[in-house]
């Protein structure tokens, strides 16, 4: 903190990139584990996007397998840490879809499984899930307007990276050599 | 940004369709989906489902939940909600013999609760059990007949004789 009770511009740097780092572990924590039970029931979590009766018949198969693989991609690269804007931005298209999806589903008073997590039966559309969903948009919006957008090892720290960068800074101001 | 997006969502349809030709599990890109049967438990159309409205042997089963159930169902129906199954079960087992045939049905094409009350049933001991697939949503579309908790029943839709609606 610096004198006067405002955080400084490292400081503000940290704290953010730990705000970024929760929010795309989080988010790909739920997208691995809602992508790899979808992937191995395909059929199953068909009739789940099925039941939703928001999609034409003929586009709900090549939906139910896409779906997973982008949810599967977005997963590896926010945990990652690459490309972190981009699959934000995804992340929050998929996230603002699954919300509208749930909120029309609750108005027109359907009686389904959501197909979110378990394709075969488990939860119910309600509101708790419109909970969820809003809180997943606002993390990936976070990250689609915050993240970093490039590719490296730097971005796979995340946190980390302030740090270790502090201290490189620091060992050259003593003469040494970053990273000795 | 927009760039990188969509690239991820090109290679992910690429790899969807991969795993999909691969996979014994995979599933036709357009086409309908194969319904899976329960054992013990027939699957029936709209056509089946009023013949045996109208047969008046079979006893509807109404599998979701109370609140749309008050709103309407098929006359007769017995409600048993799905998600309330193990409170309710006494009162049905009270009210409909083992023997006795059942149709159970829900929203509509796989909305979950039925196939659940159908399992959950067989495994409560009936055996005549069968499956409204189209279920309410179908059922309404074609005019059939309509029922509030009350009581009160709608009139038919064209096609249909008015006092059809009392089969039961």
């Amino acid at each position: 903190m610096e004198r006067g009770g405002r955080l400084g511009t490292t400081e503000r740097a940290r704290w953010e990139l730990w705000l970024l780092w929760l929010c795309r572990v989080s988010l790909a924590v739920v997208f691995l584990t809602a992508s790899l039970e979808k992937i191995a029931h395909p059929a199953e979590f068909a009739r789940a996007v099925s039941n939703y009766r928001i999609l034409p018949a003929v586009a709900v198969n090549l939906f139910s397998l896409v779906l997973p693989w982008v949810e599967l991609l977005c997963g590896l690269l926010l945990l990652a840490g690459q490309w972190t804007r981009s699959a934000g931005l995804l992340a929050a298209l998929l996230f603002f879809l699954f919300f509208l999806a749930v909120s029309t589903t609750l108005v027109r008073g359907l009686d389904i499984h959501c197909g979110c997590f378990d394709t075969t039966a488990g939860r119910k559309v309600g509101v708790q899930l419109l909970l969820e969903d809003s809180l997943w948009l606002l993390m990936s919006c976070v990250l689609a307007f915050r993240a970093d957008d490039r590719w490296g090892w730097r971005q796979l720290l995340g946190p980390l990276a302030l740090s270790r960068g502090k201290e490189a800074r620091h060992a050259g101001r003593r003469g040494q050599a970053p990273g000795s | 940004m927009l760039r990188k997006a969509s690239l991820i969502v090109l290679v992910a349809t690429a790899m969807a369709l991969v795993a999909n030709a691969i996979s014994p599990k995979g599933i036709p890109l357009f086409g309908p989906l194969p319904q899976p049967g329960i054992e013990g438990v027939g699957l029936i159309g709209l056509e089946d489902a009023w013949q045996s409205f109208e047969r008046g042997q079979e006893i509807f089963v109404d599998a979701r939940s109370a609140e749309q159930y008050r709103k309407g169902h098929i006359p007769g129906a017995v409600s048993l909600d799905a998600r309330r199954f193990e409170e309710r079960l006494s009162s049905f087992l009270a009210l409909v013999p083992l023997d006795a045939p059942l149709v159970v049905y829900c929203d509509g094409q796989g909305c979950g609760s039925s196939r659940e009350v159908a399992e959950l049933l067989r495994e409560a001991g009936y055996r005549n059990i069968r499956l409204f697939q189209g279920g309410w949503e179908e059922w309404v579309r074609s005019g059939y007949p309509r029922e509030t908790e009350a009581g009160d029943e709608t009139t038919v839709s064209e096609g249909q004789e008015d006092d059809s609606s009392t089969a039961h």
